[in-house]
């Protein structure tokens, strides 16, 4: 008995194997607990997946098999309109015509269908039909009763795009994985729920894909969930504090988003997404230091607009950090380095400055700072009416007092807007702008020059779950620059990145012919 | 608690090392826009172009004013300025250095641009140009037609972003310091002028200078106005670090040619095909300079390639003829063969001035040879054989319709 039972799950194992290899070509068998156990091993690992048996109330021998997927169904429909005649229909018998009979005379749905391979069913259940399983046939039955939440919240405020997908993540987890779920129709998709929090008890799903995630960074990142012990997880960055590297570093190794359709893309490339529930932000890792540059929005425009914008966000961070504590070093210590015109404009304007110029350039931004967190906090209406007080009234009247320069409000409009370009970094602007400032008005160009060097010390050494955030490598080929700097046209990305996905093969053999 | 340790300690040597010693506000600067330097009976006086941030003049333009200070030497001057100045001189946007006649001509330059390029707080790319009027401060104290600052003036005079006439290649301090120390070379500096001051461009041209039309020029162009006016006023010649003489208006292009080897400037010349006189814009030339060994002497030979863009043709020559075109380009070729080869002469011969860099050839070729006769060189210069090989191409006659 043991023996037969270890070889027939010996077999099954080695049949889901052969199924996941060549899904498309497999049917059913007809075998009702073989099917079930086949579909079980397929969707492994795939918790919202639900396989249940049922049975008609007035013939109990006749079972039949159910699969869909939790969420993304409409519960109400399922329970009245298939379960139930299943359940309570009388005279169903058990003959060859039985799937004919469900199908025109027992559960009459409007697009019922039969279907005789595995790989027809692991699309339907994961797009939120009803997949019937009947006992003695070779075809099985799908139902459209999709449920799932087509627009459950608005764009995220900040991550707007003009062009793409508008929707965007809500605080409901299980609605969330739906989002992701509509997106990638394929078992391949692995989705674990684990429970964190002493008191909250909070779950989170950990979503990958299987083919392509690498198992050592898998492996990692279960080892570091593993340790968090605290009371409570009421947001995705409570996770991110305890998991990621370098936690003093002011730049991200883990990356946040609120986009299904951003979710996805890094899933495609061999990423990890981290669900929290009750939270709209999505955990995504590892993290490479030129996805702060990366837009959704860069793959839904033509590739010379997006190779355009990415190089002015770089350029914007390049300006927010460095422009306050380059203009205090020329200004203050090598006065040299400025040509003689604007030497003499920039020296007419401090005239009759009563502060120091460091003074002035550290309390400008700061009144900056404070007009910008007060008008993220405030309501739409009256953060306009700030903006107004803050640029126009504040900036304005503090030129014609003599208590700034004009040419220092223009530097800090300046560091302003390009730091709004790149919101992703936001905190790693604010710390690097801060301390270059430090370093320049200590040493002028020296200490500046100092400073960018410690903070690309550290950016080289930066890692996000073994992953070089910054990666120098003198043998560069195109496949590996496609997506940083330049976004390469679509057909021309054959590689995922090199670092993070198992399977680094992203296109097809096929060629464009015309 | 291994990085926070780091982060402290880079402070600290931050700290230590800078000490915040370099910080200089900008409304604490004196901005010196040029110097000009003259002889005293005692010393030297030092005039300082300071320009003034806080006004305008009733042009808007930037006001400024010009100081004069003295002392033994230069340094000396200097230091007494601090003195009587309540903000921190800054030299480290210096556009000009004037430099008087009389200091070229009796103690040379050397000694002054050596204390300019030894001061961290010079910029080594100001202007370093030569004074023809009574005093250095004068030409600070005047204005160039088109701009009141006249450090600025000069600036954009001799160091034009285009390529055109009057263009020095070795005008920039660093540049004429180490033209000076180049064994055999000679430095040439422009020279500018006020009007008013022509008396002592002609006491200059009387001694065989030839800088009296230069001089006239600038005089006669602002006769006239009230306030002083500068302009250039020649191109002084040294021999070493001291000024010798001025070369002639008519020469100067010549010069440039044979000196700087790359200038866009304009050339009238004679047609023999019906008379008249053509026009053409020098659009590329190369001038390469080597010595050449002769029957046991040297020659000098200038190898010049260069292609003219014809702009203005003699009424009456027809275009459309073959022979025109390549009787109009013989006449080109030669009256260049001819200008460059007179300027040549005149310089080496009459002037007695090794402007064309004849002995820095020398020592090229032979460095031991002119160890020699670097001592006897001002005798053996003017023997000189010179010769001009000319390579003349006009382009834009098709441009002409027969006439």
């Amino acid at each position: 008995m043991d023996f037969k039972f270890f070889a027939r799950k010996r077999r099954l194992e080695e049949k889901i194997k052969e199924l996941n290899q060549n899904l498309d070509s497999i049917e059913l068998s007809g075998d009702l607990a073989e099917e079930m156990a086949i579909l079980e091993g397929l969707f492994e690992k795939v918790d919202p997946m639900v396989l249940r048996r049922i049975r008609n109330q007035h013939n109990e021998k006749l079972e039949f098999g159910l699969v869909y997927c939790a969420g993304m169904i409409d519960n109400e429909y399922v329970g009245e309109a298939i379960i139930k005649p299943l359940t309570s229909s009388q005279g169903i018998n058990y003959d060859k015509n039985l799937t004919d009979t469900i199908l025109t005379q027992i559960v009459c749905n409007h697009n019922g269908m039969k279907a005789q391979k595995y790989s027809e069913i692991v699309e339907a259940a994961t797009y939120g039909d009803v997949v019937v399983l009947i006992p003695g046939s070779k075809d099985a039955l799908i139902y459209s009763t999709q449920g799932f939440p087509l627009r459950g919240t608005d764009e995220p405020e900040n991550e707007k795009t003009l062009v793409g997908p508008k929707e965007g993540f809500g605080e409901s987890l299980i609605n969330n994985l739906a989002f992701l779920h509509r997106r990638l129709r394929t078992n391949d998709l692995k989705m674990q729920f684990r429970t964190l929090g002493k008191r909250t008890r909070t779950s989170i799903c950990l979503c990958y894909l299987d083919s392509l995630v690498k198992p050592d960074i898998l492996k990692e990142l279960e080892e570091r969930l593993a340790i968090i012990d605290i009371d409570g997880i009421l947001d995705s960055n409570y996770i991110q504090e305890f998991i990621r590297d370098e936690g003093y570093s002011p730049f991200r190794t883990i990356g946040t988003t609120e986009r299904p359709d951003v979710v996805t893309g890094k899933l495609l490339e061999g990423r990890i997404a981290i669900f929290v529930d009750g939270a709209p932000t999505v955990l995504t890792l590892p993290y490479l230091f030129m996805e702060n540059f990366v837009n959704s929005e860069d793959y839904y425009l033509p590739f010379y607009y997006a190779t355009f914008s990415r190089v002015l966000r770089i350029c914007g961070f390049i300006l927010a950090v460095t422009v306050p504590a380059f203009y205090l070093a020329v200004s203050a210590f090598n006065h040299e380095m400025l040509p003689t015109p604007l030497l003499i404009s920039i020296a007419r304007e401090r005239q009759n400055i009563p502060f120091p110029m460091a003074l002035e350039i550290f309390s400008m931004l700061l009144v900056f700072d404070l007009l910008r967190e007060a008008g993220i906090r405030m309501p739409t209406v009256i953060g306009s009416a700030m903006s107004i007080v803050g640029g126009l009234v504040l900036g304005q009247a503090a030129v014609q007092a003599r208590l700034v320069s004009s040419v220092l409000i223009i530097m800090v409009a300046l560091t302003g807007i390009t730091g709004l370009l790149v919101p992703k970094m936001n905190t790693s602007i604010l710390v690097v702008r801060y301390s270059l400032l430090v370093a320049a008005s200590i040493m002028g160009l020296p200490g500046l020059t100092l400073g960018i060097a410690f903070w690309w010390v550290h950016l080289l050494n930066l890692r996000s779950f073994g992953v070089t955030q910054i990666e120098i490598n003198i043998n560069m080929n195109y496949q590996d620059q496609k997506d940083l700097l330049l976004r390469a046209p679509l057909w021309r990305m054959a590689r995922r990145p090199r670092n993070i996905a198992k399977d680094s093969v992203r296109k097809g053999e096929t060629r464009r012919q015309w | 608690m291994k990085a926070a340790g780091r982060l402290i300690l880079f402070a600290v040597l931050a700290l230590l090392l800078s000490g915040c010693t370099n910080y200089l506000d900008l409304n604490r600067l004196e901005i010196v826009a040029g110097i000009a330097i003259d002889r005293n009976e005692e010393g030297y006086n030092v005039a300082l172009e300071l320009l003034n941030l806080t006004e305008t003049d009733p042009e808007g333009a930037l006001a400024f004013q010009v100081a004069e200070f003295s002392g033994q030497t230069i340094p000396a001057a200097m230091e007494n300025a601090k003195g009587r100045l309540t903000k921190e001189l800054y030299f480290g946007n210096l556009q000009t250095i004037v430099i008087s006649r009389q200091i070229a001509e009796e103690e040379g330059v050397a000694s002054i641009l050596d204390w300019f390029m030894r001061d961290s707080g010079l910029r080594e790319t100001s202007m370093v140009v030569l004074s023809t009027a009574e005093t250095a401060k004068e030409v600070l104290e005047a204005k160039g037609e088109d701009m009141a600052i006249a450090a600025f003036a000069i600036e954009a005079i001799v160091n034009p972003p285009e390529k055109e006439v009057f263009q020095v290649r070795d005008t920039m301090l660093y540049r004429v310091y180490n033209a000076i120390h180049i064994e055999g070379k000679n430095i040439v500096l422009m020279a500018f002028g006020v009007n008013g001051s022509g008396e002592k461009a002609k006491d200059a041209q009387d001694q065989g200078s030839g800088e009296e039309k230069a001089g006239a020029e600038t005089e006669g162009d602002s006769a006239g106005q009230e306030e002083p006016v500068l302009g250039v006023s020649g191109i002084g010649l040294f021999n070493g670090d001291r000024l010798v003489g001025f070369l002639p208006q008519e020469n100067l292009n010549a010069l440039l040619v044979l000196r700087e080897k790359g200038m866009q400037q304009t050339f009238a010349f004679p047609v023999s095909q019906g008379g008249g006189y053509a026009t053409f814009r020098v659009s590329r030339i190369k001038s390469e300079r080597h010595m050449k060994e002769t029957g046991g002497g040297l020659t000098l030979c200038f190898d010049v390639k260069a292609t003219g863009l014809l702009i203005q043709a003699p009424p009456g020559l027809d275009m459309s003829q073959r022979d025109a075109i390549e009787s109009l380009q013989q006449d080109a070729t030669a009256f260049m063969k001819e200008y460059l080869l007179t300027t040549a002469e005149y310089i080496c011969r009459e002037l007695k001035v090794d402007a064309i860099d004849a002995g820095y050839e020398v020592y090229k070729m032979d460095g031991r040879l002119w160890q020699e006769i670097k001592g006897d060189w001002d005798r053996l210069l003017p023997q000189l054989p010179i010769e001009i090989n000319m390579e003349l191409h006009i382009a834009g006659t098709g441009a002409y319709k027969a006439s």
